[in-house]
């Protein structure tokens, strides 16, 4: 399976790539007021609205640095339409050999972290998208995008 | 009564016994005077006369023996019969007698007797001196004829000898002719005999020789003529011997005479003598009445004379030890009165003296200790004045050192001005040359930053190339994701994809890589411009300053060249100044060597002065001592 790799917050993450539509680059956001944390602003692909999430705001509570690196993943199946997760050094994939395994450690405040996987780079954490957003934002997201 | 009016006894009592002392010595002294000047007078006389006597005999004499020792044999009296010695002879004759009568005159009538005999045996002496004078004068006028004869027989004889020419002649005639003159000088019986066996001798050999017809003619006559010449001259010699002998006994009577006279004379001497002692007994006895009686008038007169005195000396000696208020009690005698008198007078005087004195003394004794002190004083701030003039010496003599120092040192930065304003001058031109070169800097530090802004440029114009070469990676990586990413959703048909996806993606990554490594580069590239710039800006901003510095320097230089030129005469005024110091330096130095020797007779001065005072003090405090011992009233 394909897996599309960043960072955050100096970690190494992946989400399937089948999850993934596309991968854009960080362009200027509708901002959106009375957001909840995270919610960084809307972004709109081929006419679509989608509401992007800053991934490194929601793990450690800052931003992502502007670089090249730092793209805008569009995923989709975690709310109606498309997601946008704003990450740093979105630059390439990888088809690991074994499957994300249980971390071990339970996080109820971030049920999004919890799966690890063990590559010849070292250590990718997973990205559970179903956890991602909780179930006030992502009725939120709903009512308001898609 | 005062002592003048009281009459003058000492004095006569004095002289009264003085001359009852004196008139009898005087009186036996004149009188002794008398009679032993005119025994001795007459003593005198006879002495005079015996002496005439003695001298007269003995010139007589002397004539005599000069009369028979020359005159007798001379040819001269023989001839005239006068001789000198005669008439000396004759005059002491006279004399003696003259003095014998004198004599006779001066002795008593019993002694007249002897010098009448005197008297006739010096006439005998003079008639037999005269006989024996007559007796030589006929013996050498018969001699002289005799002689003449004699003496043609002998040149008879003689001319005979010669004739014959005979050698043993001649020297047998010459032999006879020796013991004839040998006869005449002493006409003894061994010069006749001799005189005799040379004329037989001369007859032997004149008959041996010759036969005697020739020579017996001249050598008989010669031998008679001899023969009576022997015999008048041995009949002259007794007659004169005849006469000696009562001339000699004449002689002898006048000296028995002269003697007896001696005798009688001493024997007048001794009686007289006797009578002088007796004399000098009387005289002796009455001269010692004499004195004893002197001695007691003058005891007498002493004792009346000391007895006023005694007074006189206690009150002296009460004086003289040292009791001032004593005083005599003025006697009778005139003279005692005034020197009573006078004592008293003299021991109020004295008195009064010591006195003033003893107050005088006082007030010398402090006068000289207050001297002495003063002195002491004067001798210590004299030292110290020494001191201080020493001290003053040393420090002119500092201050002469230390201007010499200055002259020296003054010299040197005189030099070092100098050497300092030619440096400097230098140093201007260089300056000058300096400022140029630093300028030219200026204008090749500003063409740099120019050429560095260029650079910089470039670098940039580089830098956007590169952004716009990044951009394309980017979407390359992008595009070659996205592709990925749809090739995974086509699942097997879009393998191939997947994989010009990745090639993409690596080329992609490739170009981010060196478009990173060159943003690095031109970073650098720019980091070392704006570097280089900053630096040149820094630099010239330096070099400006520096010039500016320097062109500061140069005008501080030139201005301090304009300071040093005003230095030397400045340099000059102080070395003249320096100068002058020095030599008022040297006046002072002398003023205080003549300070000093001033200060040096001053402490002379003051030594002498404390000597003298000291000696003042001495004298004062005996003089207080001697009059301590007057206990003036």
């Amino acid at each position: 399976m394909l897996y599309l790799r960043f960072t955050l917050a100096g970690a190494r993450f992946g989400v399937p790539a089948a999850a993934v539509t596309a991968v854009v680059p960080w362009v200027a956001l509708a901002p959106l007021p009375h957001a909840p944390a995270g919610v960084c602003g809307v972004l709109n692909y081929h006419g679509q609205s989608v509401p992007v999430l800053d991934l490194q705001q929601l793990v450690q509570r800052t931003p992502c640095a502007p670089a090249y690196g730092t793209r805008i993943i569009l995923v989709s199946g975690v709310t109606s339409g498309l997601l946008g997760l704003l990450a740093e050094t979105v630059l390439d994939t990888f088809r690991p050999d074994s499957d994300f395994i249980p971390s071990g450690l339970p996080q109820p405040d971030a049920p999004y972290l919890d799966g690890v996987m063990f590559t010849a780079d070292g250590m990718v954490q997973q990205i559970n998208l179903a956890g991602l957003l909780p179930a006030t934002l992502q009725t939120t997201l709903a009512a308001t995008g898609a | 009564m005062s002592a003048r009016d009281r009459r003058p006894a000492l004095f006569f009592r004095l002289l009264q016994a003085g001359l009852l002392m004196l008139l009898p010595v005087l009186a036996f002294w004149l009188a002794g005077v008398w009679y032993f000047g005119a025994r001795q007078q007459q003593a005198n006389t006879l002495v005079r006369c015996a002496d005439r006597i003695t001298i007269a005999m003995l010139e007589a004499r002397r004539a005599e023996k000069d009369f028979l020792l020359r005159d007798a044999a001379a040819a001269e009296f023989r001839r005239s019969g006068i001789s000198d010695n005669l008439t000396a002879h004759q005059r002491w004759c006279d004399k003696l007698l003259a003095a014998v009568a004198e004599l006779g005159a001066q002795l008593p009538a019993t002694e007249q007797g002897r010098a009448a005999q005197l008297e006739t045996s010096v006439r005998a002496y003079a008639a037999r001196f005269a006989e024996l004078a007559g007796t030589y004068r006929t013996a050498g006028t018969t001699s002289t004829a005799a002689g003449t004869a004699w003496l043609q027989v002998r040149q008879g004889l003689a001319a005979a000898v010669r004739a014959r020419r005979q050698p043993a002649l001649t020297q047998a005639a010459e032999a006879l002719q020796q013991a004839a003159d040998a006869w005449r000088q002493q006409a003894d019986s061994a010069a006749v005999a001799l005189v005799l066996t040379r004329l037989a001798v001369l007859e032997r050999t004149a008959a041996d020789s010759i036969g005697t017809s020739p020579l017996a003619a001249p050598v008989a006559a010669w031998r008679t003529t001899f023969t009576a010449l022997q015999e008048t001259s041995g009949q002259l010699r007794d007659a004169n011997s005849g006469v000696q002998g009562a001339m000699r006994a004449a002689i002898h009577d006048v000296e028995t005479q002269l003697a007896r006279m001696d005798e009688v004379r001493e024997a007048a001497d001794a009686t007289g003598a006797a009578a002088n002692r007796q004399l000098l007994l009387a005289m002796g006895g009455v001269l010692v009445a004499g004195l004893l009686l002197g001695v007691v008038i003058s005891m007498l007169t002493a004792r009346s004379l000391v007895r006023p005195l005694a007074a006189l000396q206690q009150a002296v000696t009460a004086l003289g030890s040292g009791q001032l208020g004593a005083r005599a009690a003025v006697p009778v005698v005139r003279e005692y009165a005034l020197l009573a008198e006078g004592m008293n007078a003299m021991a109020e005087a004295l008195a009064g003296l010591v006195r003033r004195i003893q107050r005088a003394g006082v007030q010398v004794t402090s006068s000289a200790t207050q001297i002495t002190a003063a002195a002491r004083q004067l001798q210590t701030s004299v030292g110290e004045q020494t001191a201080t003039t020493a001290q003053v010496g040393a420090s002119v003599a500092e201050i002469s050192a230390t201007t010499q120092q200055l002259a020296g040192t003054i010299a040197h930065a005189a030099a070092a001005a100098d050497a300092s304003a030619g440096i400097a001058g230098h140093s201007v031109s260089d300056i000058a040359a300096l400022t140029g070169s630093m300028r030219q800097l200026l204008t090749s530090t500003a063409n740099l930053g120019g050429r560095f802004s260029l650079l910089s440029a470039k670098a940039q114009g580089i830098g956007s190339v590169v952004t716009t070469i990044a951009k394309v990676a980017d979407q390359t990586n992008l595009l070659s994701l996205n592709a990925a990413i749809e090739a995974e959703k086509a699942g097997e048909a879009g393998l191939g994809f997947a994989v010009v996806a990745r090639e993409i993606r690596r080329l992609a990554d490739q170009s981010a890589i060196a478009t990173a490594d060159i943003e690095e580069l031109i970073r650098e590239m720019q980091g070392a411009v704006v570097g280089g710039v900053t630096g040149m800006d820094a630099f010239t901003h330096e070099v400006r300053v520096q010039a500016d510095a320097v062109a500061a320097f140069g005008s501080k230089l030139e201005e301090l060249i304009r300071q040093v030129q005003a230095v030397a005469p400045l340099l000059a005024t102080v070395t003249a100044s320096v100068q002058s110091q020095a030599a008022a330096a040297q006046q002072i130095n002398v003023a205080m060597t003549q300070l000093g020797d001033t200060a040096q007779n001053s402490s002379l001065a003051a030594t002498s002065l404390t000597e003298v005072a000291t000696h003042l003090l001495d004298a004062s405090r005996e003089l207080q001592g001697e009059v301590a011992r007057f206990r003036a009233e």
